[in-house]
C-alpha cells in the first residue's frame, strides 16, 4: 500500500489518500495529512477568498484561518451533509463574507467584474477538465439565473437582498436560485 | 414532504432565521438532506470556474507553524471534550494517557525552551532593536512586554515577549497583529505558559518600517484572520 495511504488509513484507494482519510488523519493530529490537504486545496481557497475580498492579504488570511479551524474543528465534520472540499470550501467563504460584511470590503466590486472572471467559455485553451465543466455549466444557465447564484454565492446576498438590488418579486428570486442549483447538480453531478 | 428552500441553503442565500427552520427540517429528512449535500457539491465547485491563483508559500509554512501553537485543549472542545476524553481513556487505558500527556507535556517545555533561547540570542545581538509593549488599558497595569527587533539573513526576526497575561481559557487565544494604517496582518498565537509568560517569534520577509506597529489582542472565539476581540497591548515602530 502507497505510504501515505497506510498512514491515514486509506485501505479504499491505491492512489492518492482520499480527503476523508486525510481529514482522519488531522483528527489524529497529523500536521502532513493537513499539509496534503492544504497542497490539494489552497489554490481554490484562495481563489475563492480573492474573488470574494479582492485583496491579497485579507485573502491569505482568510486561507490560514480556515486551515487552522479545519485542524481545530477536524472533529465536527459530517459527511452526510457535504464533501470535505465543500465543508472547507463553505468555511473559506463564510470567513471571507464575514470581513465583507463587517468592514462593507468590496462593496464596488459588481457582478459583471465576477463574470469576466468566472471565464469566457471560448478562451479554455489552457484550463483544466474540471474548470471546463464547470464554466460550461455555469455559462449553460440563462443570465438571470447565473446573476442570482453569483450574487448568493460569491456576493453573500440573501433572496431578500438580491430581490431588493434586482428589484425583482421574491418568488421570482427564490425560483432562480432553484433552479439554477439544480441544474449546477444535474450537470456536474448526475451526468 | 420535501422542503423548497434546501437550494437556498445550499447556496446560502437564507436568512439566519429561514437557516434554523431549514437546518430543523433536514434533522428529520433523510431525502432533504440528500438534496442538500448533493446541492452543496455542486455549488462549492463554483469557484473551479474561476482563473485559479495559488497563494503565497509562506502561508503554508505559517499555518503548520501555528498549528504548535493550537493547544489539544482547544481542538478537543470541538469535538466533545468529554466524549473524546471517555473514548481515549476506554480505548487506551489510563496508563497510555499519562504517556500521551506526559510527552505532550516534554514537547511544549522543550519549544519553550527552544524559543527562551532564541530570545536570548536574539537579545544579545548586537543589531537588535527593543520596542516596548504597553498596555491598552490602564485597568490592567501588569500586563507588559516588548518586541525585539532585529535583521537576519536579508529578513526581519521578531520575537514578542508579553508576562502578566491570564492563561486564555478554552478556544481564546492572544494574537499578535501587525499594524499598517487599516490593514492588520496576523503574526500568530502567544504560546502562554502557566507563569502568564506568553513567547512568539515571527520571521518578516520585509523591513518592519513598512509597518507602523504591533498590537496583541485577546480573541475569545480563537485565530482569527482579522482582529475581533479587546486590544490590550501595543507598540509603535
Amino acid at each position: 500500500m502507497d505510504q501515505r495511504n497506510e498512514e491515514f488509513g486509506d485501505k479504499a484507494s491505491w492512489g492518492e489518500p482520499s480527503d476523508e482519510a486525510l481529514l482522519g488523519g488531522i483528527r489524529r493530529g497529523s500536521r502532513a495529512a493537513l499539509g496534503l490537504l492544504y497542497d490539494r486545496y489552497a489554490t481554490t481557497a484562495f481563489t475563492l477568498a480573492l474573488a470574494i475580498l479582492r485583496d491579497r492579504g485579507l485573502a491569505e488570511d482568510v486561507v490560514h484561518d480556515a486551515f487552522l479551524r479545519v485542524w481545530i474543528q477536524a472533529g465536527t465534520y459530517d459527511s452526510s451533509r457535504g464533501s470535505v472540499r465543500a465543508w472547507l470550501l463553505t468555511i473559506v467563504r463564510n470567513r471571507a463574507l464575514d470581513i465583507v460584511r463587517r468592514s462593507r470590503h468590496a462593496e464596488s466590486f459588481e457582478v459583471p467584474d465576477l463574470q469576466r472572471s468566472l471565464g469566457d467559455p471560448e478562451a479554455q485553451v489552457l484550463a483544466s477538465d474540471l474548470q471546463v465543466r464547470v464554466r460550461n455549466a455555469l455559462w449553460s444557465l440563462s443570465d438571470k439565473h447565473r446573476e442570482v447564484l453569483i450574487l448568493a454565492y460569491f456576493r453573500g446576498l440573501t433572496h431578500r437582498e438580491i430581490s431588493a438590488r434586482l428589484e425583482m418579486p421574491l418568488g421570482s428570486v427564490k425560483s432562480r436560485i432553484r433552479e439554477a442549483v439544480r441544474a449546477l447538480r444535474r450537470v456536474l453531478l448526475e451526468d | 414532504m420535501e422542503h423548497p428552500d434546501v437550494e437556498l441553503l445550499a447556496v446560502g442565500a437564507l436568512s439566519p432565521e429561514e437557516t434554523g427552520r431549514v437546518e430543523r427540517h433536514l434533522a428529520t429528512c433523510e431525502v432533504c438532506r440528500e438534496r442538500f449535500r448533493l446541492s452543496l457539491d455542486a455549488v462549492t465547485l463554483l469557484p473551479e470556474a474561476l482563473t485559479p491563483i495559488s497563494p503565497p508559500e509562506e502561508i503554508r509554512s505559517r499555518i503548520l507553524r501555528d498549528l504548535a501553537r493550537i493547544s489539544w485543549r482547544a481542538r478537543l472542545s470541538w469535538a466533545g471534550l468529554g466524549a473524546a476524553c471517555l473514548a481515549i481513556l476506554g480505548l487506551l487505558g489510563w496508563s497510555t494517557v499519562s504517556l500521551w500527556q506526559l510527552r505532550r507535556e516534554v514537547a511544549a517545555v522543550q519549544e519553550s525552551l527552544a524559543l527562551h533561547r532564541q530570545l536570548i540570542v536574539t537579545l544579545w545581538s548586537q543589531s537588535a532593536r527593543v520596542v516596548p509593549l504597553l498596555p491598552v488599558n490602564m485597568r490592567t497595569p501588569q500586563v507588559k512586554g516588548m518586541v525585539v527587533v532585529r535583521p537576519l539573513d536579508g529578513q526581519t526576526e521578531l520575537v514578542i515577549l508579553v508576562t502578566g497575561l491570564r492563561p486564555p481559557a478554552q478556544r481564546a487565544v492572544y494574537q499578535a497583529w501587525l499594524q499598517q494604517g487599516a490593514r492588520r496582518r496576523s503574526v500568530g498565537i502567544l504560546q502562554i505558559d502557566a507563569a502568564g509568560i506568553g513567547l512568539l517569534r515571527y520571521r518578516l520577509e520585509t523591513d518592519v518600517k513598512a509597518y507602523e506597529g504591533l498590537g496583541i489582542t485577546f480573541e475569545p472565539d480563537g485565530p482569527a484572520p482579522m482582529p475581533r476581540g479587546t486590544r490590550i497591548l501595543n507598540a509603535r515602530f
